[in-house]
């Protein structure tokens, strides 16, 4: 595991430094993958430790609750309204705690604002064009030479010298990646 | 630019066509008596020419004038003066350009616009003694709310109300009153009439959302107060009642999530108690050697309570307090505060617009961080983080509190 973190830091120092000398060479996209890649094994090796442990905890808090719940009730034979509401309330707010405490560890879907319009994958390089919206590097210079020189979502004419790295965003992404690390997922 | 009227009217072929020609169709219409009139015809190449455009009002004949053969045409009158009339008619007399059916003229449209070169618009179809009245009342009512004499001014709004109950500026000041005298369920009613009369009043949607703010249904008041940011934002993004509405809806949301926060903690603490007694007391019964208590069966267990601990932490950590701090990418690099509108600079660099726009105003024509040349057509509107603040707003309502 040490050495999987190890390896982490030195694939990032690569990306660091490949992308300050030339951040469209053809090195920087092979380093990226194998980065993503290294990553998403760190988060499922500490990931699936923790979601076994969730799992569990939850489990053995329900059954305790549901346990403690019957012992509480004096009588067996009537079982008072408000404690079976209460009772199920707790469940309730109990599997709500564990979702929201999994969110690191249990895959999701990333949001829109951190997506690329045209393929709907999570932006690793994002840049915004004079009309606000956002896409992945790659994506919109391939548009525009492709399809034509026009935003794909307004469809106001667009060059691409007019595109702006949106580091605002890209800030976005890393944060959010370091919060849900399964997101690392490029498939 | 005038104020304006639109009016829309069919011709009625039913009526059978004047005697003057048997190619003529002839219009009628109804206007408000006003001095100008101005007839736009919609594209309809069959339409020749206009013959005669006559102005029927009792006493007054005016001079017509003649349309060149144009698929669309406009007509304009030269001011007139109409004095005390409440309505008068229009009539156009068209000639057909070959002789075809009358059923060509079926669907024909016409627009009139009318342009009235007063300096006050009067809703309503007739500009009739009444309406005068209560437009001169509020008048003074608007002076006296000037002067903070808020009875008289009520007063006066009352009255043209009562002369004219259909016109919703006259609801709307009087709500405006009653919020300086803190009469909210007052606001409420009037706000909510003036709303019937107008449903795009942002001024009672604004007044309204405030009222029910004060009666802690806030629910409701969050969502008048968006309504009257969204419409006020359609009609003029730099209007300033834009910018106090937005501070409002701040305050609100922050205080919707103060209460639903406090609620959520209080449940979260005690669940969580009751889980840590739950566990313990399983735990205790489980246990059926009172001397393996350190064994693994009671490690596992204080795992257990930490894991618990930790689960919880995560669970309320949008609503502690020592967690108040907004991601740095959300925030503008000048005044460090959470963004309203973010605008993207050629570098790339995301500030607030009012922000940025003062820096280019009042220090130069610079990036401030980058140093590089910057002018604010070159402003981009960053959307997407724009979005982001907006979902993290949801999340942590506690960044609402604007210092």
């Amino acid at each position: 595991k040490q050495e999987l973190d190890e390896g982490v830091n030195e694939l990032q120092k690569a990306l660091d430094l490949g992308r300050g000398v030339n951040p469209k060479g053809y090195m920087i996209d092979e380093i990226w993958q194998e980065l993503a890649k290294a990553k998403y094994l760190q988060w499922e090796h500490a990931s699936s430790k923790r979601s076994w442990e969730l799992k569990s905890l939850k489990e053995a808090c329900e059954t305790a609750l549901k346990e403690k719940h019957f012992l509480d009730d004096s009588h067996p034979g009537s079982f008072s309204d408000e404690a079976i509401l209460s009772h199920m309330k707790q469940l309730e707010v109990l599997s709500r705690v564990f979702k929201e405490a999994g969110e690191a560890d249990i895959p999701g879907e990333v949001p829109d604002y951190l997506c690329c319009k045209i393929t709907l994958d999570i932006l690793r390089d994002p840049v915004i064009t004079p009309s606000g919206v956002t896409y992945e590097r790659t994506v919109i210079l391939e548009h525009l030479q492709k399809v034509g020189k026009f935003d794909p979502v307004t469809r106001e004419p667009l060059d691409h010298s007019q595109l702006v790295p949106n580091l605002a965003i890209k800030e976005a992404v890393q944060a959010y990646l370091d919060g849900h690390g399964w997101a690392y997922n490029t498939n | 630019m005038y104020p304006a009227y639109r009016l829309r009217a069919r011709s009625s072929l039913e009526h059978k066509p004047p005697l003057i020609s048997k190619h003529m169709n002839c219009i009628r219409m109804v206007t408000p008596s006003l001095p100008k009139i101005i007839i736009e015809g919609q594209k309809n190449k069959k339409i020749a020419r206009v013959l005669r455009l006559r102005l029927l009002s009792p006493g007054t004949i005016l001079n017509p004038l003649r349309s060149r053969a144009a698929a669309s045409f406009f007509i304009s009158f030269p001011t007139f003066e109409i004095q005390k009339k409440k309505n008068f008619f229009v009539e156009i007399n068209f000639k057909r350009k070959k002789k075809k059916q009358i059923a060509d003229f079926v669907g024909l449209r016409f627009t009139v616009n009318i342009f009235y070169s007063g300096k006050e618009m009067v809703s309503g179809s007739a500009l009739s003694a009444a309406a005068k009245q209560a437009e001169q009342l509020r008048k003074d009512g608007n002076i006296y709310f000037k002067k903070d004499r808020f009875g008289a001014a009520i007063d006066a709004y009352t009255e043209a109300i009562t002369l004219c109950p259909n016109v919703p500026v006259y609801w709307t000041n009087r709500a405006l009153c009653h919020r300086r005298r803190n009469e909210w369920l007052k606001v409420e009613e009037d706000c909510r009439r003036a709303i019937q009369l107008d449903y795009s009043s942002v001024k009672a949607h604004y007044m309204l959302g405030l009222a029910l703010l004060q009666k802690q249904e806030l629910d409701e008041g969050v969502k008048e107060l968006q309504k009257a940011l969204d419409l006020g934002r359609g009609a003029n993004p730099k209007g300033y009642m834009v910018d106090e509405i937005w501070q409002e809806l701040a305050k609100a949301k922050y205080m919707l999530w103060e209460h639903a926060s406090s609620k959520r903690s209080w449940e979260l603490q005690s669940l969580k108690e009751a889980c840590e007694t739950a566990l313990r007391e399983k735990h205790f019964l489980d246990d059926s050697q009172p001397e393996g208590f350190l064994d693994e069966a009671g490690i596992s267990h204080m795992k257990q309570l930490e894991v618990l601990r930790q689960v919880f932490r995560k669970a309320g950590e949008a609503d502690i307090p020592c967690e108040f701090q907004v991601p740095d990418y959300l925030c503008c690099k000048i005044t460090l505060d959470i963004f309203c509108d973010p605008v993207i600079t050629p570098s790339g660099v995301t500030y607030e617009r009012a922000v940025i726009l003062d820096h280019l105003q009042k220090v130069g024509k610079f990036d401030p961080i980058t140093r590089e040349p910057l002018d604010q057509s070159q402003l981009v509107p960053n959307l997407a983080i724009k979005e982001a603040v907006q979902a993290y707003l949801d999340k942590h309502g506690w960044a609402y509190k604007l210092d």
